[in-house]
C-alpha cells in the first residue's frame, strides 16, 4: 500500500508552484484552498501559522457576510474554514453559514453544508436547532443522496432533545426500498437508542424486522442493536441465540453473496460481530452455550486462511470460546490457537496472543505456563505495549509466591517508562493488588520503592499529579470498606500515600481523612509498626481546627501506649495539631522528597565518638569484622565456590535489579547477621536471588553437564542409562547454542521458574515439552527450595562465588569444556562416563585407568561378562584419552592416586605376577594375554576385562584350581612372603573376581597353607580404606568357582562360603557378614556398593544334610526402600547347599542408621515349619555414593539447596598438611567426592542414593574444621554431619 | 465504537480528523498532538496497538493505526472493537481512498478533505462500522461524485458566465445587471439543463 501513497510531501512544493503540471491541475484548480495549502506549508512556526490562519479566517469572515457570495463560493469557503477547524483555529462565524449551506444547497453544496456542520457543531451546540427543519426536509426528499445525507448528520449530532422530531421519519425509513437507506436508519436508530433508550423502546419489533431483513448489510447494521442490548441485558435475549447461531453458520458456510467477502473470508466483521454477542449470550449458561459449540467449532476450523482478518475472527471466537460454559474440546483447540497467537513472528498477533492469555488465564493458568518462555521474552521486548500487555498478564497470575518477582519487573518497566503517562492508571491498579495481595510476604524494599516512586514521581508534574490523586482516590476508596484483610504493608502504604498526598484532592478536608485513618487505628488487628506509620500520617495532616478533635483522642489514647514510639508520636500530633504554624515548619506539605538527606555516615557523632576515644575508649568494629578476628586473622573467602552460568546471570541481574532505593541498603547494614553485611551489596543480592533463586530452577545447562549429579536416578541401572541418554539427546536439540545464547536462555528459565510458581498446581511446570525427567527435577527442586530459610546467605555466596569462581576458571585451563564442545560423541557420553566414574570412586584401585574400566561399565553394566563385548573394552580404550583428560582434570582421581600407596607398589611388582601366570602351562588362552596387557598402565584395563571374561568364557574352571593352586605355591617360592599380599591383590585385581577379605581365612583352611596366610584385614563397612584393602588383600578366583560349583568334600563342618556372582565381583563390597543362623540355616550377606543401590546379597546355607523344602525369604524396612519385591521363594535347599537372593536397598529418607529387618522361613526334613529371623544394620554411609562434578557444577548445585547445616569439626592432628588430612579420611570414610581443594578450604560432594546430593564446605581455621553441609534434603545434612563427625572420632 | 480517526502526517500536520464523540476544541488539537507523539516515536517493527489512553475516554480505549508513507491513520475506538478488524478497516480505507483518488497521496487528502470525509461517511457511521465493501463504499461514493458532476453540468457553465460578465470591461451594463441576483440564481436556473 505504501507504493500507492508514494506520492509525498517533498511533492508538495512542486505541485504547489502552480506550475502546468499535468498533476496539479486539478490541485490548483481550487486556488484559494490551494494557495492557503501552500503558505501554511512554507510556514517554519507555530507562531507565524497562527498569524497566517488569523489573516485567512478574517478574509473567510469577510467573504461569507458579503452577501454576493455565491453558494459556490461558500462551499469552498467551507472548505477552507474546515481546514482551519482541523489546524485548531475556531471559526464559528462560518457556523451558521454551514448549516444555511446545507439548507439552501443542492448537491455538492449540501453535502459539504452538512460536513462542515457536522465537523463544527456538536450534539450541545444551539445552532442545532436551526438544522431541524432541514433534516426533516431532506428525510422527506426523494433523493437518496439527501436522504442519505440527512441520516447521517442525525446519526452524528442530533442530540436527545430533538430526536423525537425526526423519529417517526427515521423509523419509516426501516422499510425504505434501498438497503443503504434501511441501513443508516438503523444506524440512526442504534445512536438514538444509546442516547435515549426510551424514546426508541416502542420499535423493538422493529428492529427485530431488520435484524430479519433480506439485505445481510441490513442486518449487520442491526447487530449493532442487539449487540449493545444484549450487553445491557444478556438474559431477555437468550432467544436469539439460536437465530445468531444460524446466521453465523450461514455466514462461515459461505452462504453469503460474494462481495461481502474481505480477502475470501466470508463477512468477517459481521462474523465477529456475531461471536461477540455470543459470548455475551453464552456467559454462564450452559444450555445456551451448548447451542453455538458447533458453530464455534466451525468457525475455528474455516478460518485457516493464514489472513490478518482470519486471526481477527479467531482471537473473537477464543474468546468466546472461554467466555461460554466451557467445553473441553473447544477449549483445547482454542488454546492451540492461542498458542498460534503467542508463537506468532508477527507483533500483532504476539500482542493478542498477550491479551488473549491475559484473558483466559485465570480459568487455566496452565496456558501460561505452556508459554511461559514466549512470556519472559516479552517481557523485554522493544514494544513497551507489549511488555505493558505481559505485565498486565502477569498481574494476572500473580500469587503469594511470585508476587515480589512480578513487582520488582513492574517497578522496572515503569520506571523506564516514566514519560508514558498509560501506565499510570496500570501503577494504581496492579500496585493495590498486588499489595493486597502480596503483603506481608513482600520484602520492604518493594512498597518502600513504589513510595519513591510515587514520591519522586515522573519528569511531568501533570502525570505526577494524576498518579498521586490516583493513588489517594483509590485509598479512600479501599478504607471505607472492610480493610481488616489488608496486609500491614498495604495499610502502611495507604496512610503514606494519604498523608503526603491527601491535600492533592481538592474539596477533600484533612478531617474526613483523618478520621479514616483513626478508625483504622482501632482495630485489634494491625501492629505496633502500621500504628506508628497512621499516626504519622496523621500528624502530617492534623491541620485546622476540624482536626483537632480527632487528633486529640487519638493522642489521648495513645499518649499511654506502652509503646514509646507510639506514645512519642501521640505527643507529636498533639502539638502539631494544636500548632499550625509549627507543624508547617516541621512537615511542609509535598516536600516528602525535597532535602531529604540522610547522614549515613552519622557524622554528627564524631564529636562523641572522637571524645569517647578520647577517653580510652576501644575504637568500633562492625560486627562482621568482629567475628572474622574470632574465627582467624585472614581469610581467604567465606564462602564456597560456585560458577559460571549462575553467575553471568546474576550480574545480567546485577545491573538491571539494583534497588532503587536506600531504604533496604540501611536495614542490609543494621543486618544482624555477619554475612549479611560482609559483602555490604545485600542488596542486589537479594534482587539476584529474587529473580531466581528462590524457586530453585534448575538451569538448562545445569542438566546437560550434571546428569550424573542430578538426585534421580531411577533404580534400575538400565532406566538409569535410558534417562540419562534421553535428557542427553534431547538437551541438544532444546539449546543448541551453548555460551552465551545459551545463559540468557536460563537466564529467562530462570525467570520463567520464578515468575511461573505456584500456578498449574496439578500439573507441572513444563518447559517447552522437555522430557517428563526435566520438569521432575525442576519439581522436585523447587519444592524442597521452597522453605530456604537462609535464603539471603543463599544470593551472598552466589554472588561471591562469582568472582571466585571466575579466577578459578581463569587460572585453570578447561579440558572438560573444550572436549564438551568439541565433538557430539563425547558430549553424549560425558555424563554416562561421569556417572560412571563415581562408580569407579567406589571401586577398590584409583589407578589412572581405572575410570576407563569403568566408564565402560557404565555403558554396559554386563560387559564383564561376555566375550562377545571385548571389541567394546578396546572402542572404550579408544577414548581414553578423552576420558582421562577429564579425568585429569579431577583433583580428586590424582590426588587419590597418589594416595594409594598400595597399589602403585603393588604396580611395581605386577611383572612378577603377570610372568609367573603366563608361565602357567594350564593358563587360558586371555590368561595368556596378560602378561602384555598388564606391561602398560592404559591396558590395564583389557586385562581385567578378559580375564574378567576367563572364567566364564574359557569354560575350563576345573583347571582354575590349577591355576591357584599353583599360584598358592608360587609365594613358597618367592623369597619373601612379605610380598604376597600383594600379589595376590595383583591378581585378583587383575582378574576382576575379587572376593572378600574373610574369605582369607577360609582359603587356608582347604589348602592349609598356613605360612602364606595373608594378614587378616579390618572388615568394618564404613571404613573404606580398610574395605579397599581388604578387597585387596584377598584370594583367587579358584576359591569363588569352587564356592560356585561343588564344595570340596574337605571342608566339612565349616562354612564354605560361595563367592559372590562373577559381575559383582569388580563392584565394591563387603566381606561375608554372618546374619543369623539356627540348627539348619546359616544366614550371611554381602553389601554390594552398587552405584544406583546397596544391593545385599543374602546368602542361605543350609548347614544340615538334608534339603530344605519351601525356603522363602521375606527382607523388610521401615526406613529404606527395598527395589523390586521383598519376597523371595526356594522351592528347596540342598544339604549343605546354598542359595543366594539380592536386594537392592535404598534410603529415601536420610537416616544416620537404619535396620533391615527380614525372615526366613523354611521347612526342614521333618515338615516342621521354621522361621529363622534376622536384621542388619545398616548406616548411612552405606548409601553413600560420590557425586562426581566440578567445581564449576558444584557451584551452582550449591546454589540451588537450600537445606544446609554448619558445625566446627576437630581437624586431625597432622604435621605435613592436617587440613587436607582429614579431608582425605573424610573422603575416604564417608566416600565422598573431593572436589577441590583451594587454600584452606575444600569442597567435597556425594549423593546419598537413590541420589540425593549433598556437597560438603570445608574451611579449615585454627586447629578447626568448620564443615558447612547443603542438600535439598532435608535431613541429609545433619546426618552426613554426624558421619564426619565419626569418621573423624574413630580416626 | 470507534471514536475518532485521525490522519496526520510524519510532521503530525493533522490532515483530517473526525470525532465520533464530542470534544471542545481544544482537547481535540491536544489528542491529535498526544497521539502524534504517541504514534510517532513507536518503530516500523512494532505493533500497531496502543492502549490505555488518556485523551480518549481513559483506559478503556485503544489505538490502531497504520503508517502508510508520509501519513499515519490513526483509528481510536473502545475495547469492544477488534484490533485486528479495525485494521483491517484501515486498509479498506486506504484502498478506497487509493481508488477514488487514484494512486492517493498525502495532497489529495489535503484538498479535498470534503471527499475523504465523504468516503469515511460511507464506511463508518456515527462511530459505527457500516460498510466493510470496498466496492460498495465506491458504489456510493461514486453516486455522489455523479451528482457532483451533473451539477458541475450545471452549475459551472453559470459560474463561468458570470465570472466572464464579471470580467467584462463594459462601462455601461454593470449597473443594469445585479451580479449577486444572477449569482444566487444560478443555479435553480432550469433552463440551463
Amino acid at each position: 500500500m505504501s507504493d500507492v501513497v508514494e506520492k509525498t510531501l517533498t511533492a508538495l512544493p512542486s505541485l504547489l508552484s502552480l506550475d502546468p503540471q499535468p498533476g496539479a491541475g486539478k490541485l490548483s484548480a481550487s486556488s484559494k484552498l490551494g494557495n492557503l495549502i501552500r503558505s501554511v506549508t512554507e510556514l517554519t512556526s507555530k507562531h507565524e501559522e497562527e498569524k497566517l490562519i488569523k489573516k485567512e479566517l478574517s478574509a473567510l469572515k469577510e467573504q461569507v457576510s458579503s452577501p454576493n457570495t455565491s453558494l459556490r463560493q461558500m462551499r469552498e469557503i467551507m472548505v477552507r474554514a474546515i481546514y482551519c477547524e482541523m489546524l485548531g483555529y475556531e471559526a464559528s462565524f462560518s457556523y451558521i453559514h454551514a448549516i444555511k449551506l446545507a439548507q439552501q444547497g443542492s448537491g455538492l453544496e449540501k453535502r459539504v453544508g452538512y460536513l462542515a456542520v457536522s465537523l463544527f457543531l456538536n450534539e450541545g451546540h444551539d445552532l442545532l436547532l436551526l438544522l431541524v427543519n432541514t433534516v426533516l426536509k431532506d428525510l422527506q426528499s426523494t433523493n437518496l443522496i439527501e436522504v442519505c445525507m440527512a441520516l447521517t448528520v442525525v446519526s452524528q449530532i442530533f442530540p436527545k432533545d430533538m430526536i423525537p422530531a425526526v423519529l417517526p421519519l427515521v423509523e419509516d425509513k426501516l422499510t425504505h426500498s434501498k438497503e443503504i437507506i434501511r441501513r443508516k436508519a438503523v444506524l440512526a436508530l442504534y445512536k438514538f437508542y444509546l442516547i435515549a433508550p426510551n424514546q426508541v423502546q416502542h420499535i423493538h419489533d422493529k428492529f427485530r424486522k431488520a435484524l430479519c431483513d433480506k439485505d445481510p448489510g441490513v442486518m449487520t447494521a442491526s447487530l449493532h442493536i442487539y449487540l449493545q442490548m444484549i450487553k445491557e441485558s444478556p438474559d431477555s435475549f437468550k432467544e436469539l441465540t439460536p437465530s445468531l447461531v444460524t446466521i453465523l453458520k450461514q455466514v462461515v458456510g459461505g452462504k453469503l453473496p460474494v462481495e461481502f467477502n474481505y480477502h475470501s473470508v466470508p463477512a468477517p466483521w459481521l462474523q465477529m460481530q456475531l461471536l461477540r454477542m455470543l459470548a455475551l449470550l453464552g456467559k454462564e449458561d450452559q444450555s445456551v452455550s451448548e447451542l453455538m459449540y458447533d458453530v464455534l467449532d466451525e468457525s475455528l476450523r474455516r478460518a485457516e486462511i493464514n489472513h490478518n482478518i482470519t486471526y481477527a475472527i479467531l482471537y473473537e471466537c477464543v474468546k468466546t470460546i472461554y467466555t461460554i460454559h466451557p467445553k473441553s474440546e473447544l477449549l483445547e483447540k482454542a488454546a492451540k490457537c492461542i498458542g498460534k497467537f503467542v508463537l506468532s513472528p508477527k507483533i500483532n498477533l504476539k500482542y493478542l496472543g498477550l491479551k488473549a492469555l491475559t484473558y483466559v488465564v485465570q480459568q487455566d493458568p496452565n496456558l501460561a505456563l505452556q508459554h511461559q518462555m514466549t512470556i519472559i521474552e516479552c517481557l523485554d521486548h522493544p514494544d513497551p505495549i507489549i511488555k505493558r500487555e505481559t505485565l498486565e498478564l502477569l498481574y494476572r497470575i500473580t500469587n503469594g509466591q511470585n508476587v515480589s518477582v512480578i513487582v520488582q519487573k513492574m517497578l522496572d518497566f515503569l520506571r523506564q517508562s516514566k514519560d508514558e503517562h498509560t501506565t499510570i492508571d496500570l501503577v494504581g491498579k496492579t500496585m493495590n493488588t498486588v499489595f493486597s495481595l502480596g503483603g506481608d510476604e513482600m520484602q520492604q524494599e518493594i512498597p518502600s520503592s513504589f513510595l519513591r516512586l510515587l514520591a519522586e514521581g515522573f519528569d511531568s508534574a501533570e502525570e505526577n499529579l494524576q498518579l498521586r490523586l490516583n493513588a489517594v482516590d483509590s485509598y479512600l476508596a479501599l478504607l471505607q470498606t472492610d480493610t481488616s484483610h489488608l496486609p500491614q504493608r498495604f495499610l502502611q502504604v495507604i496512610s503514606w500515600v494519604l498523608g503526603e498526598f491527601s491535600f492533592l484532592k481538592v474539596g477533600l478536608e484533612p478531617s474526613v481523612v483523618l478520621a479514616q485513618l483513626g478508625r483504622l487505628l482501632e482495630q485489634s488487628r494491625i501492629t505496633t509498626e502500621t500504628r506508628s506509620w497512621v499516626l504519622a500520617a496523621m500528624c502530617k495532616l492534623c491541620g485546622g481546627a476540624a482536626c483537632a478533635g480527632v487528633a486529640g483522642e487519638v493522642a489521648g489514647r495513645y499518649g499511654g501506649s506502652l509503646s514509646t514510639t507510639l506514645r512519642q508520636q501521640a505527643l507529636e500530633l498533639i502539638v502539631l495539631s494544636r500548632d499550625g504554624a509549627l507543624k508547617d515548619r516541621t512537615l511542609p506539605q509535598n516536600a516528602s522528597w525535597d532535602g531529604l538527606e540522610v547522614d549515613s555516615s552519622l557524622s554528627f557523632l564524631d564529636g562523641f565518638v572522637s571524645d569517647a576515644l578520647a577517653q580510652g575508649a576501644a575504637p568500633y568494629k562492625p560486627p562482621h569484622q568482629r567475628q572474622e578476628e574470632l574465627s582467624q586473622a585472614k581469610v581467604l573467602n567465606f564462602e564456597p565456590y560456585g560458577l559460571s552460568m549462575p553467575i553471568s546471570l546474576s550480574t545480567c541481574s546485577l545491573t538491571d535489579r539494583q534497588s532503587p532505593t536506600g531504604f533496604s541498603l540501611s536495614s542490609g547494614l543494621s543486618g544482624n547477621s555477619a554475612e549479611l553485611s560482609h559483602k555490604g551489596g545485600l542488596l542486589k543480592m537479594e534482587g539476584v536471588h529474587r529473580v531466581w533463586g528462590k524457586e530453585g530452577y534448575l538451569p538448562q545447562k545445569e542438566a546437560t553437564e550434571e546428569v550424573p549429579a542430578v538426585p534421580i536416578l531411577p533404580p534400575v541401572p538400565s532406566h538409569q542409562q535410558g534417562g540419562a541418554n534421553s535428557v542427553q539427546t534431547d538437551i541438544p536439540g532444546l539449546a543448541p547454542v551453548p555460551g552465551q545464547a545459551s545463559v540468557q536462555e536460563q537466564e529467562k528459565r530462570q525467570l520463567a521458574s520464578s515468575l511461573f510458581v505456584g500456578l498449574g498446581l496439578q500439573n507441572e511446570p513444563c518447559l517447552m515439552g522437555k522430557p517428563e525427567v526435566a520438569p521432575q527435577r525442576f519439581r522436585r527442586k523447587a519444592r524442597l527450595q521452597e522453605p530456604a530459610g537462609g535464603s539471603d546467605k543463599l544470593s551472598e555466596s552466589s554472588y561471591s562465588s562469582h568472582s571466585t569462581m571466575d579466577s578459578l576458571l581463569d587460572s585453570s585451563p578447561a579440558p572438560l569444556l573444550e572436549e564438551e564442545l568439541n565433538t557430539a560423541a563425547p558430549l553424549g557420553r560425558q555424563p554416562i562416563t561421569t556417572s560412571s566414574l563415581g562408580e569407579g570412586q567406589n571401586t577398590t584401585s584409583s589407578l589412572g585407568e581405572r575410570p576407563n574400566t569403568t566408564s565402560f561399565l557404565g555403558e554396559g553394566p554386563n560387559t564383564t561378562s561376555s566375550l562377545g563385548e571385548g571389541p567394546n573394552t578396546t572402542s572404550s580404550l579408544g577414548e581414553e584419552p578423552n576420558t582421562t583428560s577429564s579425568l585429569g582434570e579431577e583433583p580428586n582421581t590424582t590426588s587419590s592416586l597418589g594416595e594409594e600407596p598400595n597399589t602403585t607398589s603393588s604396580l611395581g611388582e605386577e611383572p612378577n605376577t603377570t610372568s609367573s601366570l603366563g608361565e602357567e602351562p594350564n593358563t587360558t588362552s586371555s590368561l595368556g594375554e596378560s602378561p602384555h596387557t598388564t606391561s602398560s598402565l592404559g591396558e590395564g584395563l583389557n586385562t581385567t576385562s578378559s580375564l574378567g571374561e576367563g572364567p566364564n568364557a574359557t569354560s575350563s574352571l576345573e583347571e582354575w584350581p590349577n591355576t591357584t593352586s599353583s599360584l598358592g605355591e608360587w609365594p613358597n617360592t618367592t623369597s619373601s612372603l612379605g610380598e604376597w599380599p600383594n600379589a595376590t591383590c595383583l591378581l585378583g585385581e587383575g582378574l576382576t573376581t575379587d572376593s572378600l577379605p574373610e574369605e582369607g581365612p577360609s582359603i587356608t583352611g582347604p589348602w592349609g597353607e598356613g605360612p602364606t596366610e595373608p594378614p587378616p584385614l579390618p572388615c568394618d563397612p564404613e571404613d573404606t580404606l580398610g574395605y579397599q584393602s581388604g578387597a585387596e588383600g584377598e584370594d583367587e578366583p579358584p576359591e569363588r568357582s569352587d564356592g560356585a560349583t561343588e564344595p570340596p568334600p574337605s571342608r566339612t563342618g565349616r562354612e564354605t562360603p560361595p563367592g559372590l556372582p562373577t559381575e559383582l565381583l569388580e563392584l565394591p563390597h563387603s566381606e561375608l557378614l554372618s546374619l543369623a543362623s539356627d540348627h539348619s540355616l546359616a544366614l550371611s550377606v554381602w553389601k554390594v556398593y552398587r552405584e544406583e543401590a546397596l544391593e545385599l546379597h543374602l546368602l542361605i546355607r543350609n548347614s544340615c544334610s538334608s534339603s530344605l523344602q519351601g525356603v522363602s525369604m521375606q527382607l523388610t524396612s521401615d526406613h529404606l526402600k527395598v527395589l523390586g519385591g521383598a519376597n523371595r521363594v526356594f522351592p528347596s535347599v540342598d544339604d549343605l547347599g546354598t542359595v543366594t537372593s539380592q536386594y537392592s536397598v535404598v534410603m529415601e529418607m536420610p537416616l544416620v542408621h537404619a535396620m533391615v529387618g527380614g525372615a526366613v522361613t523354611y521347612h526342614s526334613q521333618s515338615e516342621s515349619a521354621n522361621e529363622l529371623q534376622f536384621s542388619l544394620g545398616l548406616t548411612l554411609t552405606d548409601f553413600i555414593r560420590p557425586l562426581l562434578l566440578s567445581t564449576e557444577d558444584y557451584g551452582r548445585l550449591w546454589l540451588s539447596f537450600s537445606h544446609d547445616v554448619k558445625q566446627n569439626l576437630q581437624l586431625l592432628p597432622d604435621n605435613e598438611d592436617p587440613f587436607s588430612a582429614t579431608l582425605n579420611v573424610l573422603k575416604e570414610k564417608l566416600q565422598l567426592h573431593l572436589v577441590e581443594i583451594i587454600g584452606t578450604e575444600g569442597i567435597m560432594a556425594c549423593q546419598l542414593l537413590p541420589g540425593y546430593p549433598c556437597l560438603l564446605h570445608c574451611h579449615a581455621h585454627t586447629g578447626s574444621l568448620t564443615v558447612w553441609v547443603r542438600s535439598p534434603v532435608p535431613d541429609l545434612p545433619d546426618c552426613l554431619l554426624y558421619h564426619c563427625q565419626r569418621a573423624l572420632q574413630e580416626r | 465504537m470507534i471514536k475518532a480517526i485521525l490522519i496526520f502526517n510524519n510532521h503530525g500536520k493533522p490532515r483530517m480528523s473526525k470525532f465520533y464523540e464530542h470534544y471542545s476544541e481544544d482537547t481535540e488539537q491536544q489528542i491529535i498532538r498526544e497521539t502524534f507523539h504517541l504514534v510517532s516515536k513507536r518503530d516500523e517493527n512494532v505493533c500497531n496497538f496502543l492502549e490505555g489512553g488518556m485523551l480518549i475516554g481513559g483506559s478503556d480505549n485503544k489505538l490502531i493505526y497504520r503508517h502508510y508513507a508520509t501519513l499515519y491513520f490513526v483509528f481510536c475506538v473502545d475495547s469492544s472493537e477488534s484490533e485486528l478488524g479495525i485494521l483491517d478497516l484501515i486498509q479498506v480505507f486506504v484502498e478506497t481512498l487509493d481508488k477514488c483518488f487514484e494512486n492517493v497521496c498525502e495532497l489529495d487528502l489535503i484538498f479535498h478533505v470534503d471527499k475523504v470525509h465523504n468516503i469515511l461517511a460511507e464506511m463508518v457511521m456515527g462511530g459505527m462500522v457500516l460498510e466493510t465493501n470496498m466496492n460498495e463504499i465506491i458504489m456510493q461514493v461514486d453516486a455522489q461524485n455523479k451528482m457532483e458532476k451533473s451539477e458541475a453540468g450545471i452549475a459551472g457553465a453559470p459560474a463561468r458566465a458570470v465570472s466572464a460578465v464579471k470580467n467584462m470591461n463594459l462601462p455601461e451594463i454593470p449597473r443594469n445587471i445585479n451580479i449577486g441576483d444572477i449569482s444566487i440564481k444560478v443555479p435553480n436556473l432550469p433552463s440551463f439543463k
